[in-house]
């Protein structure tokens, strides 16, 4: 069984097509990142896998649900960090943790996992309203992981962070992917994608132009990392 | 079990926001006993001075008429002080006297009034403000006058064998005014007047303001999620939409609940209050039933616009937005029913116009509130079902747009909006 199934998939917004026919696999266990320009479709396609979207055509399973007519399914297995995400300014950051445990009713020892996964030590009794931007997506990610989730879907997960937070939050998925968690991941920082990621997807324009291991498409391009990978392809669909 | 920790969260983010501290539990609770304070305070404080008033008499006709009328003026109940120079300017005394007025008795005042000729008299009033009490003192003040002139009136008809007030009242009617089934004496209508002031007006005043911040509060409550960016992750979570939305509207109606509470306190010490210091037994204090009955159709009021505001924050892309949005549903459908149904009686209004204005739920509200203060309960239900079901209505509108994507898809702009940077 796949982690995640795409056939097909469309997307319109009024009469625009923000996904064309997107279809792709993510084994259970692979950090899979999506990449590509500003306006590609990454987002719209991590919403329809997070049951927040409907495809306009074609099917997604996400490990073997269907995100529309299993959707409830679907959302008791994966976690998903929207990319700029927001907290809860009147609760503090354990609140917030408590409240996903219990919410995706899992074992007592989550918060604990949370606590420690965040690093937010005494500032999580302090009110999410007082938290930096790092703090904020620090919490985000720890309620993301502490519940064990089989998929969790990261949308831009250290965007705006400072070098030090996004250290951290790599060290972080790194750490539960070797425990077995499926990610699927959008980044504009390729070095971040190479050094995360088991298999990437480039898409653009709302179609997934290539597909493949990050060292194997690098090669088989003739580039030095997936920087250029992305210039050379995006250039070369438009 | 997931409903309660969804709960929790939106009463602690609802209880933080201060436009509901103030607006849903505060200003309720305070309005009313500062309203009856007022009142109380603006009553008793032109009451208790003109019970005998300050009168400077300045007498520049020194006949027989007016020491009579002088002592009829004490009689009637004034203080009065007699100017020793009365010829002096008539500012210039009452800068020197400080009376609350003055009464020029003109020269040739008695002779007149021997000749059968009507004497001259000049009233000035103190008037330090444009003010109810000052109308008041005005008022009173004039009254007394004249019930003095009327005691010169008859002092004249006796002495000329004439039983004036026979003549001028042969008739004399009794009774008063029959409200709820009982007589009220005339002297009374005042304070009629006050608890028409209080249950018609500042009744549905008051219901206003709460039900408007109640519907604007619970259009920020989903807003916020929106614009907080908290949405998109909580729509993600292993919950159903519909404990989403039942989470956000029972955190809205315990609000409402309290505001509920907060404004039937605030109403109970009014009425006390009222009651108390007027002295009176109208039976205008709150019976149990009639009580029971206004909180049953605040709590229906606040519920439908916390309702209306959940579909206003749902239809809206920001708080701002959906703030507007609620404003703009709502006051259409509230100031009208309430603007003419204090004004007028429903009964009176004509055909067409009442159709119309029955479409309005908030309409069955004004009749409802009408209804309990008249006694008539049985009838306030059927106006209050009707609220109900409006109100059944607009959540089942609010829950079909909780589906699907509806929530993160939908927007109503009003107005234009300047583009990002």
């Amino acid at each position: 069984m796949y982690a995640v199934e795409a056939v097909g998939v469309w997307r319109f917004f009024s009469k625009t097509p923000v996904l064309r026919d997107v279809s792709f696999k993510v084994e259970e266990g692979l950090v899979f990142g999506v990449i590509g320009p500003n306006g590609a479709g990454k987002t719209t396609l991590f919403r329809i896998l997070a049951t927040l979207l409907k495809p306009s055509k074609g099917a997604a399973r996400v490990l073997g649900k269907d995100v529309v007519g299993e959707s409830a399914e679907v959302r008791r297995l994966i976690t998903y960090l929207p990319e700029e995400a927001g907290v809860y300014k009147h609760l503090s950051g354990l609140d917030f943790l408590k409240m996903m445990k219990n919410l995706y009713d899992v074992d007592s020892k989550a918060v604990e996992r949370g606590a420690e996964i965040s690093g937010l030590g005494r500032s999580l009794g302090r009110k999410m309203g007082e938290y930096s931007k790092g703090m904020r997506r620090r919490i985000l990610l720890a309620s993301c992981l502490m519940v064990n989730p089989r998929l969790s879907i990261l949308d831009e997960p250290t965007a705006g962070l400072d070098v030090e937070h996004s250290v951290y939050v790599r060290k972080t998925i790194k750490q539960h992917s070797a425990h077995g968690t499926t990610f699927i991941i959008s980044s504009h920082n390729m070095l971040e994608v190479q050094y995360l990621c088991d298999e990437v997807a480039l898409i653009n324009r709302g179609t997934i132009v290539e597909q493949g291991k990050p060292s194997k498409l690098t090669s088989a391009y003739g580039v030095q990392n997936l920087e250029e990978l992305f210039v050379k392809k995006t250039e070369e669909t438009g | 079990m997931k409903l309660w920790h969804l709960l929790h969260k939106e009463i602690r983010e609802l209880f933080n926001e201060k436009t509901i501290l103030l607006g849903v539990l505060l200003t309720p609770l305070l309005i009313f006993p500062i309203m009856g304070m007022a009142f109380t305070l603006a009553s008793s404080g032109g009451g208790g001075e003109l019970s005998r008033p300050t009168l400077l008499v300045i007498d520049r006709d020194g006949g027989r008429y007016a020491a009579i009328l002088t002592e009829a003026l004490k009689t009637a109940g004034f203080r009065t002080t007699v100017a020793d120079h009365a010829e002096r300017d008539v500012v210039e005394l009452i800068k020197e006297h400080r009376p609350e007025a003055a009464l020029v008795l003109r020269n040739g005042f008695t002779l007149n009034l021997t000749r059968g000729k009507t004497g001259l008299v000049e009233l000035y009033v103190l008037t330090a403000s444009v003010s109810m009490t000052e109308l008041q003192k005005t008022s009173t003040i004039q009254k007394l006058v004249s019930d003095a002139s009327a005691a010169v009136g008859e002092a004249l008809a006796a002495e000329m064998g004439i039983a004036v007030s026979f003549y001028k009242q042969p008739i004399t009617v009794a009774g008063g005014l029959v409200y709820r089934d009982k007589v009220v004496a005339s002297q009374e209508f005042e304070l009629l007047f006050q608890q028409y002031l209080s249950t018609t007006l500042f009744v549905p005043i008051i219901l206003l303001m709460v039900v408007v911040t109640s519907g604007t509060v619970a259009a920020t409550s989903v807003g916020l999620e929106k614009e907080a960016k908290t949405l998109e992750l909580l729509l993600t979570l292993p919950i159903s939409r519909l404990n989403i939305l039942a989470s956000k509207l029972l955190g809205s109606t315990i609000i409402a609940l309290l505001g509920t509470s907060s404004m039937m306190a605030g109403l109970y010490i009014y009425f006390t209050g009222l009651t108390t210091a007027s002295g009176m037994n109208l039976g205008i204090h709150l019976q149990p039933p009639t009580f029971a009955f206004l909180a049953v159709v605040l709590f229906v009021a606040m519920v439908a616009t916390l309702c209306l505001g959940i579909l206003a924050g749902v239809l809206s892309g920001d708080v701002r937005g959906g703030q507007q949005l609620a404003s703009l549903i709502q006051i259409p459908l509230i100031l009208p029913p309430f603007f003419v149904l204090v004004l007028a009686d429903f009964s009176s209004i004509p055909q067409p116009y009442s159709t119309i204005l029955l479409l309005n739920p908030f309409t069955h509200i004004i009749i409802a509130l009408q209804h309990i203060n008249e006694g008539a309960y049985a009838s306030s239900i059927v106006h209050i079902s009707v609220m109900v079901l409006f109100t059944g209505l607009v959540l089942a509108l609010a829950s079909w747009l909780f589906r699907g994507e509806r929530l993160l898809t939908m927007r109503i702009r009003l107005g234009r909006r300047s583009g990002g940077v």
